[in-house]
């Protein structure tokens, strides 16, 4: 039976990592043309991703949108969780829905509405634009993991915490709050995800100054597949294993996480 | 507090509202003008036509394959990554996601390496003797599917893990000392315990599944077959936002009954498992 | 939680951290405004090769000459149009650059202010055609030449004729560009020709298409795609631009483009400045520099693209390999944008359905 798990698992994480084995490889290519399979190896296109301007500071918009993204729309989320538990009042499935809603337009409506909405409020701060987008998109993901962990959590530790005393605030941070840490950190990490890898609905909001990643990338497919992009995803990935490692010795990852 | 949040909600939404009220205007240009009052012409052409219907009911239907597949194989990681040592937890649950930080436009590529028509699945198969011509797997309803649970298994997995957390580390050994085998203290212990997490990964797969638009352009068939592809074509090539507005509209409405039926379902059989106490 | 962990202290780090973190990230995201030394316009461009040479030859001279600066922004050209009307009032882009057919539209919706010689000399110095064909509200920049791509180790003889396409050796290995894609209203409007349609009677082209189905393996939505489907086999023959097929010859890959017998069609991109736009000196300035010998050679020479400027002149291997301008042929783009919501709704049923 473990076995069999165990079997199953590795066929799971083979098939998530595929893809990404490819673009691995694809990155060490010699040639000058993206393909496949190799005749040469090389790590010429790690150079050449690290002196592309335009990948640089793709990648440095897309970190640093994605981090304030999630930072912002996680106790936003958060709140809205806890009042939508505790509170009955008049239309409070609308308002759930309405918070929800973000994932049922496809991106490139949100795109389009926003840019529109900006442009009509005359808003032209192309980072306050994404961001403000990117907090849109990463609401509902925060909401929903909460609110999964709400549903586990048990209410009656927090009445036991304000029993022996704690104030409302203090039973918040020390109890509730620690009880939804893994739907926290899930929301999180779907933020995150979401933010980084968006295209549609940045797709709008970027200006010539600040672009994404993955738009810098689909810029620089149009006219010439080289290794390059492959070279640049790789670094991306690989970073965040080595991250997620090193996290895990100095703070203690599994901590966040379970 | 509470309301803090609805009112950011409520601010960026508008937006969109805006924009989906242009489903309400005349079509045919990138203006809602309601200077005749509003209609329901772009509403009557999309749900008097099979042509559209079909298109929405297949993303529809796509969805929910997707999701099925991602709750299955989701469901198994989490469980698996619930169990493990807690050494590797940490580096094993990154990786489960670290996939997702490719680009788009990269992983694609990737795809098309392994499922192309001269790619490695169809080399493997041809040479173990399985198929004389190469299957075509990529630019169909298949590769969409298989591109589609890749980037939103992980939503599962994670959120599975949040409830799976909550639960007892020795809750399955009780079971057993009671007399369960291991197979059935899984499915009769740690499932139900589990289901708010499903829920919550189910929901997220399913509405983003139907709202993608990347994903199927580049691993599904040619045109616009899925419902996001359309809306994607009225905006940016016909230039008609009032009748791509009235599509989305229409989307948004399927997939939030679909999503309150569902919910309902679930809600009514476990019902005492999803309210906090 | 894990069971003895020593308590907190009280007004944890968690709330701290996330406003102390959001308040450097914000504030990093917003540096402090520089002092311009320089006046600087926003245009537009396509990436990858085309983005390398336009910066080289174009842009870099100019920001020199003219001490300005100018940003390029990415995308594509319908999200540029879209930009543009929304931002009618008040442009984000001062000189847009845009591709067929959306260059049309732009001129249908008066995006770019008319030019004059007294605005952009070099105007006078251009073929005609890239100047008139736009009401004069925009001027060409180098022009790509639509014909046949195809892999020359297929076991199929070459083609000559865009009829070769029909051929059943081809089946499930042509690729044509989605009808929205770049390079499909060319596609369609020369089906129809070749059977004896026009812009004005496009069933003929339809009905050809609905007969080659059979032999297309997808309808491509982008370049790249189209490149990496003709590359890694899966597709051996299809339609696509000259200049992105020269990169993967000169890559080394077993990949030829050619131009079929009845012609190849042709494909632009133009050169709009916004009406409101607060520089418009350096706009004018910006396009006259564009158009001007100097720069549509060097341009045009690193790209394999056709010259718009009588004056410029082609060395090799770009001289070879571009059609000349009166082989080309163009067709009426103003009746395909006023016909493409029709042909787009046909071709969502008839052909991709």
């Amino acid at each position: 039976m473990k076995a069999v798990l165990v079997a199953l698992v590795l066929m799971a994480y083979a098939f998530i990592f595929a893809p990404l084995l490819v673009v691995v490889v694809v990155s060490l290519n010699g040639g000058t043309v993206a393909s496949f399979p190799i005749e040469s190896w090389s790590f010429r296109w790690y150079g050449a991703a690290f002196a592309n301007a335009s990948f640089l500071n793709g990648l440095w918009t897309s970190t640093w949108l994605a981090v304030s993204c999630t930072i912002v729309a996680m106790p936003l989320a958060l709140m809205a969780a806890l009042a939508l538990s505790k509170v009955e009042f008049a239309g409070k499935s609308a308002v759930e829905a309405l918070l929800m809603a973000p994932l049922l337009v496809p991106g490139i409506v949100i795109g389009i509405a926003l840019l529109l909405s900006a442009s009509l409020i005359e808003v032209r701060n192309a980072p306050m634009r994404l961001l403000a987008a990117h907090v849109l998109i990463a609401l509902p993901y925060c909401l929903r993991t909460i609110t999964a962990s709400l549903a586990r959590m048990d209410g009656s530790l927090i009445d036991c915490a304000m029993s022996l005393g704690a104030s409302r605030w203090r039973a918040f941070i020390h109890v509730t709050v620690p009880l939804l840490r893994p739907g926290i950190m899930a929301g999180m990490i779907f933020a995150f995800l979401q933010s980084f890898g968006d295209v549609p609905v940045s797709l709008f909001l970027t200006d010539a100054r600040n672009n994404t990643l993955p738009l810098a990338i689909m810029a620089y497919l149009e006219y010439g597949v080289d290794p390059s992009v492959a070279a640049m995803s790789s670094i991306v990935t690989v970073s965040s294993l080595a991250l997620a490692v090193g996290l895990e010795r100095l703070v203690g990852l599994r901590r966040a996480v379970g | 507090m509470a309301p803090a949040a609805a009112v950011v909600g409520l601010l960026l939404g508008a937006p969109v509202a805006l924009l989906l009220s242009y489903g309400f205007a005349p079509g045919g240009s990138t203006q809602a003008d309601f200077s005749d009052g509003a209609t329901l012409e772009n509403y009557a052409a999309v749900l008097g036509d099979s042509f559209y219907l079909n298109i929405i009911l297949k993303t529809l239907w796509l969805s929910l394959v997707v999701t099925a597949a991602s709750v299955v194989i989701g469901w198994m990681l989490a469980y698996f990554l619930w169990r493990a040592p807690e050494r590797f937890k940490a580096l094993l649950t990154v990786a489960v996601v670290a996939p997702l930080l490719v680009s788009i436009p990269v992983r694609n590529y990737g795809w098309m390496v392994l499922l192309g028509d001269t790619g490695l699945v169809n080399i493997a198969l041809q040479k173990a003797g399985l198929v004389e011509r190469p299957l075509k797997l990529m630019f169909t309803d298949l590769a969409v599917v298989i591109g589609l649970t890749h980037v939103l298994m992980p939503f599962v997995v994670l959120s599975v893990m949040a409830t799976l957390e909550r639960i007892p580390a020795n809750l399955p050994e009780a079971a057993r000392s009671l007399g369960a085998n291991r197979l059935a203290a899984v499915r009769l212990v740690v499932l139900p315990l589990s289901v708010p997490g499903i829920v919550a990964g189910a929901t997220l797969v399913f509405c983003v599944a139907i709202s993608s638009y990347v994903t199927p352009a580049l691993m599904g068939p040619s045109g616009a077959k899925y419902a996001a592809t359309l809306i994607y074509q009225q905006f940016m090539s016909t230039f008609d936002w009032p009748r791509g507005a009235a599509i989305a509209t229409i989307l948004l409405v399927v997939t939030a009954m679909t999503v309150v039926l569902g919910l309902g379902v679930v809600g009514r059989r476990y019902r005492h498992l999803m309210q906090a106490h | 939680m894990s069971k003895g962990s020593r308590p907190t202290k009280p007004g944890t780090s968690r709330r701290a951290f996330m406003i102390g973190g959001t308040a450097a990230t914000i504030s990093v995201a917003f540096p402090p405004p520089l002092r311009a030394q320089q006046t600087t316009i926003v245009s537009t461009i396509f990436g990858g090769a085309f983005e390398a040479a336009y910066r080289k030859h174009v842009v870099e001279p100019f920001q020199r000459k003219y001490n300005a600066e100018v940003i390029l922004k990415y995308g594509t050209s319908s999200e540029w149009v879209a930009n543009s009307l929304l931002n009618r009032g008040a442009p984000e882009i001062d000189v847009i650059f845009l591709a067929y057919p959306d260059s049309i539209r732009a001129v249908n919706e008066k995006l770019g202010m008319t030019l004059t010689p007294e605005d952009v000399p070099n105007v006078l110095n251009l073929h005609p055609v890239w100047y008139e064909s736009y009401k004069k509200q925009a001027v060409g920049l180098d022009y790509a030449s639509w014909g046949l791509t195809y892999r020359t180790d297929s076991g199929i003889p070459a083609p000559t004729s865009w009829l070769d396409l029909f051929k059943p050796e081809y089946a499930g290995k042509v690729i044509l560009p989605n009808l929205t894609t770049s390079g499909g209203f060319q596609t369609l409007v020369m089906m129809a020709k070749l059977h004896g349609g026009s812009e004005d009677n496009i069933d003929p082209g339809f009905e050809a298409l609905k007969r080659l189905k059979p032999n297309i393996r997808k309808f491509y939505l982008s370049n790249p795609e189209a490149g990496q489907l003709i590359d890694r086999g899966d597709a051996v023959i299809g339609a696509m631009y000259d200049n992105a097929t020269w990169y993967m010859t000169d890559g080394g890959k077993p990949i030829q483009w050619i131009v079929p017998k009845e012609g190849a069609l042709v494909g632009m991109v133009s050169l709009h400045i916004a009406p409101k736009t607060k520089h418009l000196d350096l706009c004018k300035k910006f396009v006259d520099f564009a158009i001007s010998k100097e720069a549509n050679e060097g341009f045009c020479n690193a790209i394999m693209a056709g010259p718009t400027n009588k004056l410029a002149t082609l060395a090799e291997p770009a001289a070879s390999r571009v059609p000349k301008l009166d082989s080309i042929l163009f067709p009426d783009w103003y009746k395909i944008v006023k016909n493409a919501p029709r042909w787009i709704e046909r071709w969502n049923r008839e052909i991709t359905g």
